[in-house]
């Protein structure tokens, strides 16, 4: 596939010519994903012009750059809008007022702050250790800390703990030094 | 912040705390600002990382109405409309694809079927009239917005399954719909021609006798496939009272009707 910024610029000069080859490189890839995981293939419809809108309207307000190919910077913020949609459904008792409908502008606009946020968080935690980040890895994915000793050979459950908290602490800190999340989260 | 602030923030976004527990945790967040901070970053952590979860914005963010602000300008609006344009294009070109290899088929099965008349000087087979007339490709389509409902989503998908010539699978979702929506006519053709399909010539008969019975105007379109579903089975003389019927009351495809019996007493 060509440069990202080709892909970009063709989303918000309205190049239908560029809408159609990313629908016909992209398309049957992320329709495979979303039916493969709970969805239908009015989802992935659903979901593929979202991303779309999403890049669009980021790339119109900061000219941001993608670091990977198109194919698969545009493949994960599929994959995430997906997961963003199965947990809308979720009821889970947080601060968060989710549940209700959004207009579809919306929606959109807040997908693209959690999207960012969502890569700045990846981002700081490629920059800890490795060791740290296969703790940390397993920790958000809801291991529990008895698997967690065995997987990676502490001694104690509470080596572990101590392991997760200090590991944790590296990687706020690296989040709140970070000027997007200074910029994320101004009110 | 203690160690056991921590712990208790762990243990809440793990959804291990009692009711009561978090009760106090929700409570404490009203009040101690420090704790919010901190709850809100781990949250937003542990929501972002997790595979399995996402962590939301607050739609009062301002940047948020930024963004609402440009998607909604001209410029993206433009954007939509053309990837809405793309989007039908590409349900159209496979429709079309679908539709004229379908008119080949019918064509050629035609050609065939006279074939046969000419050297074998045969009688006019039901079978063969019923596969020439029921056009399968040119049925009303489930498929509508973005944001269809649990049960238009599985009539979507029984649809893409009925296509595929699955009628079993396909029927299944038509027969356990049908018995909550009986105001969808689309719903009754299909669940009478997979029966068709599936040689269940008395349950289709049922079909589209309720199809028939239906208050909806589009309820005769049951005389129709009824006629087909006779001529599936070789009744002729039973198709044709029928076929009569649409043509004297100039139901739906009456001309389709008309010829159809012009065909069959040609016999």
């Amino acid at each position: 596939m060509k440069d990202p910024n080709y892909y970009l610029n063709g989303l918000i000069n309205n190049s239908e010519s560029i809408v159609v080859e990313i629908y016909k490189e992209m398309f049957p890839k992320v329709l495979r994903f979303v039916v493969n995981n709970k969805g239908q293939s009015l989802d992935a419809e659903d979901i593929f012009q979202k991303a779309l809108l999403q890049l669009a309207v980021r790339y119109k307000k900061e000219r941001f750059t993608v670091h990977s190919s198109f194919e698969a910077y545009f493949f994960t913020v599929c994959k995430n809008l997906w997961r963003r949609e199965l947990n809308k459904s979720k009821n889970k008792v947080t601060k968060y007022e989710l549940g209700e409908l959004k207009d579809d502008s919306t929606d959109i606009a807040m997908a693209v702050l959690e999207q960012k946020r969502w890569e700045l968080y990846k981002e700081c935690l490629e920059l800890i250790s490795d060791k740290c980040k296969q703790v940390l890895k397993l920790y958000f994915n809801k291991v529990s800390y008895a698997d967690i000793v065995n997987k990676i050979g502490y001694n104690t459950e509470t080596v572990a703990r101590q392991s997760v908290f200090k590991c944790k602490n590296k990687l706020k800190q690296l989040v709140q030094a970070d000027k997007r999340f200074v910029l994320l989260n101004k009110l | 912040m203690t160690e056991k602030d921590y712990i208790l923030i762990d243990n809440y976004l793990k959804g291990t705390l009692s009711e009561t527990e978090m009760e106090l945790v929700l409570e404490r967040l009203k009040v101690d600002a420090d704790f919010s901070k901190q709850f809100k970053l781990e949250a937003e952590l542990f929501e972002t990382l997790n595979d399995e979860e996402w962590s939301f914005v607050s739609e009062k963010s301002p940047e948020v109405e930024e963004y609402k602000l440009l998607l909604n300008e001209g410029g993206m609006q433009d954007l939509k409309h053309t990837i809405d344009k793309v989007s039908k294009q590409k349900d159209n070109t496979t429709r079309k694809l679908n539709k004229s290899f379908f008119y080949y088929l019918a064509a050629a099965s035609i050609v065939v079927f006279l074939g046969f008349q000419l050297f074998f000087n045969q009688s006019v087979s039901g079978k063969a009239l019923y596969n020439d007339y029921v056009s399968l490709s040119e049925l009303p389509s489930f498929a509508t917005r973005s944001n269809a409902n649990e049960i238009e989503k599985q009539l979507v998908n029984a649809q893409i399954l009925f296509e595929k010539k699955n009628y079993k699978e396909s029927l299944a979702i038509f027969e356990s719909v049908l018995g909550t929506e009986s105001s969808n006519i689309s719903l009754y053709l299909y669940t009478g021609l997979a029966q068709v399909e599936l040689n269940q010539f008395k349950k289709a008969e049922i079909t589209y006798d309720n199809l028939i019975n239906n208050p909806s105007i589009d309820g005769s379109m049951g005389y129709w496939y009824k006629a087909l579903l006779y001529l599936k089975q070789d009744r002729l003389d039973d198709s044709k009272v029928v076929l009569n019927t649409v043509v004297s009351k100039k139901l739906y495809n009456y001309k389709k009707a008309e010829e159809l019996l012009s065909q069959l007493n040609d016999e």
